[in-house]
């Protein structure tokens, strides 16, 4: 059976993740994604930083098309005519954006199919686990969402707009970095951020917000930008940085308190489950310490008031066999590798037949089985 | 010299709708119309390496990721590294052993670095790095595939209950009919009734409570940021994805790829490269057949007045041609697309579902006088730079509109008046049509026939600066 299926023309499937700051993108059954390049695009000479931000329909469809084009013809190496197509996203992905990605991919660069997988789904085919509370860092938003035996509760999400961009945004703040260069302040915010900072632990940050200093003290970074100017990133901001993750606004919601709602709002029966089955995903949580400090958070935080009555005593973190950033393409990997996209996929001529696409899989759009 | 490609001071409208410049834009001779980089569908030709070029089949490409096998690229700074040798006597009495090493002469970077021992060869078996956890993942895919396997068979074994003694079904299901068309939806070929089919198991990944903290000299570690690799350098390797420069290891060479473009209506090839050459077997190019517009002469523009603009239309194509003009209605602007068609072609095509022209949105600061009439342009001839008499029928211009003319180029005069309520150094938008003769020069195969003439409407944009 086996060997079979290894011999058959089979049509190479793609994967793609967009996220809103770096795009995955690979072949179904690989291990790895091809590239991970800046979700960006030109039209006409004009620059977009990012697809997702274009409000006009028309914008849209043209950032699309060039970004598509250019996946396919400078990385995949490969026509998109005929071939079939996963798109990785997240659940609280806009509508508008969805539409137009398969109208410009089943009319413009007519795939045969087209299937959507939840991000936060699929990063559990990388554990081989069904159960678990998946909490997405991305660039713009933190987006958790649990899942049950492999179905999404949406009725738990939470999301907030403290990601990868707030972290650089303190940068900005914090470091004038405009003196220095004026036109790539995004970039090398996000250079910073990679290279210079992490994430510090719970101790220190709090000695850290009284104003006091901590022993051991954390070294400066002198930073060079092309060789000519150099600034100084003193200590205390490259381990204070990420801290605005973890700050509870005004309604005491933080990636912390994130986590602990959802684990109060949900069923009794999986509580322990979820807070034993904790899935990070996302380029943001590969900041050095951030497990290690959510885990002292969320241990700090159950002794409130407010969550004193779980029954909870620990959390369990899971480490997936890849790194954090390109999980749920893994995960759409291996769900194209399996049967089941042949079924739960969207064909060409049911698109065009229908003229719209589904949210999730039905019986309209799934091709008959017998 | 190149930069006056890219002004853009003059575009033509694209039958999809885009502004492009002229040499950016085909020629479809077929649905006798312009066609851009946007409209047409592009196809993969040939596969290459930028760096050695030499040429892979699409299979060979395949199997090797999309990388060149020969050429590496620096993990540091992308550029292409060179392979450097050196003798060595690693005993006495031997002759000379010579071995190679890599090094990237932009950045001094040196396959030292990471501790890839040297190689005997030159072409060198260069290691190549896989992710440590290769084989948890293949073992997930397998569980899954299996999975998701059993769950049709599982569906199949529910459908072939109860049908008494009758085996006719067993035909229909079990037969060759049956068995394409399963192969065509891309399900499994039958195996049995799917009994004795059993998922390979897997442990399901174990959460840890004790999850890595920060090492404690993180603090004060000295940082050298030379010593800590980009997010451009990580996500080069995105399987490896080290922070350490030290730890980054060459990259096989991306490959790529030459189109050859087809126009998505009526499905005739537009550009088609040649093989392992730098030429092209078609190449219907917008450059070739319409008349190239330039200005040479412009007044300077003041509000609500008129002054003159003297244009320069130059034939590219070995036939003469006449053009028209019309000024353009910005009412009608996004009406007639639809692609004309000589007389006895047939469409090869089917009619499918194409994507939808994108509506143009101009505005115009101002009005134009076009020329009247049908004004002739004589066809290239390379010869005619070289012939000193030059001499040019005139007779039939009119001096109203013909400023000069000269071989297969004509100068005319234009009117233009910009909008009284124009700014001072904003660029001045203004539109007209230029309807140019095509002659269809195509060797028609089925029902040979007289060369046609049809006449080819191309919308112009000028974009005339407005600044003293």
């Amino acid at each position: 059976m086996k060997i079979e299926s290894d011999f058959l023309p089979e049509k190479q499937c793609i994967v793609i993740d967009i996220g809103t700051k770096y795009t995955k993108f690979g072949f179904a059954t690989e291990h790895s994604p091809r590239c991970i390049i800046p979700t960006c695009c030109e039209i006409d000479g004009t620059f977009i930083p990012d697809i997702y931000k274009c409000k006009d329909e028309q914008t849209l469809m043209l950032a699309l098309t060039n970004f598509i084009h250019m996946l396919f013809y400078k990385y995949a190496l490969v026509a998109p005519k005929d071939k079939k197509v996963i798109i990785v996203e997240s659940l609280l992905s806009p509508t508008i954006f969805k539409e137009i990605l398969a109208k410009v991919l089943f009319i413009t660069y007519e795939v045969t199919s087209l299937c959507f997988v939840p991000s936060h789904c699929a990063s559990l085919f990388t554990l081989g686990i069904s159960t678990g509370l998946v909490l997405d860092v991305g660039y713009k938003e933190v987006i958790l969402i649990p899942v049950c035996e492999g179905v999404p509760v949406l009725r738990l999400w939470q999301a907030m707009p403290l990601a990868g961009q707030s972290v650089e945004n303190q940068i900005k703040t914090r470091i004038d970095i405009s003196q220095l260069s004026d036109e790539s302040i995004d970039s090398i915010a996000e250079d910073i951020k990679a290279r210079c900072c992490f994430v510090t632990t719970l101790k220190r940050s709090k000695i850290l917000a009284t104003g006091q200093s901590v022993e051991p003290k954390t070294t400066d970074v002198e930073y060079h930008i092309n060789g000519e100017s150099s600034i100084t990133i003193s200590g205390d901001v490259r381990e204070t940085v990420h801290d605005v993750l973890f700050e509870e606004n005004i309604d005491e919601m933080s990636i912390t308190t994130m986590i602990l709602e959802t684990i109060v709002n949900s069923n009794v029966d999986i509580r322990l489950k979820l807070a034993e089955n904790i899935v990070l995903i996302g380029g943001t949580v590969m900041a050095k310490g951030f497990m290690s400090r959510l885990k002292e958070e969320l241990v700090e935080k159950l002794k409130c008031s407010k969550y004193n009555n779980l029954k909870i005593t620990k959390f369990k973190f899971h480490v997936a066999p890849a790194y954090e950033n390109y999980i749920a393409w893994l995960g759409g990997s291996i769900f194209g590798s399996t049967n089941n996209l042949n079924i739960l996929s969207q064909t060409r001529e049911n698109y065009i037949n229908e003229n719209y696409v589904p949210d999730w899989p039905t019986t309209f759009t799934r091709q008959k089985t017998e | 010299m190149a930069s006056y490609m890219f002004q853009k001071t003059i575009t033509s409208i694209c039958t999809c709708g885009l502004q492009k410049l002229l040499p950016d834009l085909f020629f479809c001779r077929h649905c006798i119309t312009l066609r851009c980089d946007f409209c047409v569908s592009h196809e993969i030709d040939t596969t290459y390496c930028p760096h050695c070029f030499e040429n892979l089949s699409s299979t060979e490409a395949k199997h090797k990721k999309n990388r060149c096998a020969s050429c590496l690229e620096c993990p540091r700074c992308f550029n292409t590294l060179s392979t450097r040798s050196y003798s060595r006597t690693p005993e006495p009495k031997k002759p000379p052993q010579k071995m190679y090493y890599l090094l990237c002469l932009f950045c001094n970077w040196r396959s030292h670095e990471p501790n890839i021992p040297d190689q005997p060869t030159s072409s060198g078996n260069w290691p190549v790095n896989k992710n440590p956890d290769d084989g948890r993942i293949l073992d997930l895919i397998n569980y899954y595939k299996s999975v998701s396997l059993k769950e049709v068979f599982d569906k199949q074994k529910r459908n072939t209950k109860h049908y008494g003694r009758n085996y006719m079904h067993f035909l229909e299901k079990f037969g060759l009919n049956a068995m394409m068309a399963r192969k065509k939806v891309g399900f499994p070929n039958f195996h049995a009734d799917g009994t004795g089919f059993s998922t390979s198991e897997i442990n399901p990944a174990e959460a840890i409570e004790n999850v890595p903290e920060l090492s404690s000299n993180t603090f004060e570690d000295i940082v050298d940021l030379k010593q800590i690799s980009t997010l451009e350098q990580r996500f080069a390797t995105p399987e490896l994805q080290a922070e350490n420069t030290d730890d980054l290891f060459p990259i096989r060479k991306h490959l790529r790829v030459k189109h050859s473009l087809r126009c998505r209506v009526c499905e005739h090839n537009v550009v088609k490269p040649e093989y392992n050459a730098v030429k092209f077997k078609i190449k219907h190019l917008a450059y070739y057949y319409v008349p190239e517009i330039k200005i040479i002469k412009c007044e300077p523009l003041l509000a609500g007045k008129w002054s003159s603009l003297v244009l320069k239309l130059c034939n590219p194509s070995q036939a003469s041609t006449a053009v028209r003009f019309e000024k353009l209605d910005l009412n009608a602007i996004n009406i007639i697309r639809e692609p004309r068609q000589l007389e006895g072609e047939d469409l090869i095509s089917t009619p499918k579902q194409l994507p939808e022209p994108i509506p143009i949105v101009l505005e115009l600061q101002g009005d134009i006088i076009v020329p009247e009439g049908e004004i002739k342009i004589a066809a290239r001839d390379d010869t005619a730079e070289y012939d000193d008499t030059n001499e040019v029928n005139t007779d039939n211009d009119d001096p109203k509109y013909v400023y000069w003319r000269k071989g297969n180029k004509v100068a005319l005069k234009f009117e233009v008046k910009p909008n009284e309520n124009i700014k001072k150094n904003e660029n001045v938008q203004l539109g007209f049509v230029m309807h140019f003769m095509y002659s269809d020069t195509m060797l028609h195969v089925i029902n040979p026939k007289q060369p046609q003439t049809v006449l080819v409407p191309i919308k112009i944009v000028l974009n005339l600066p407005n600044s003293f």
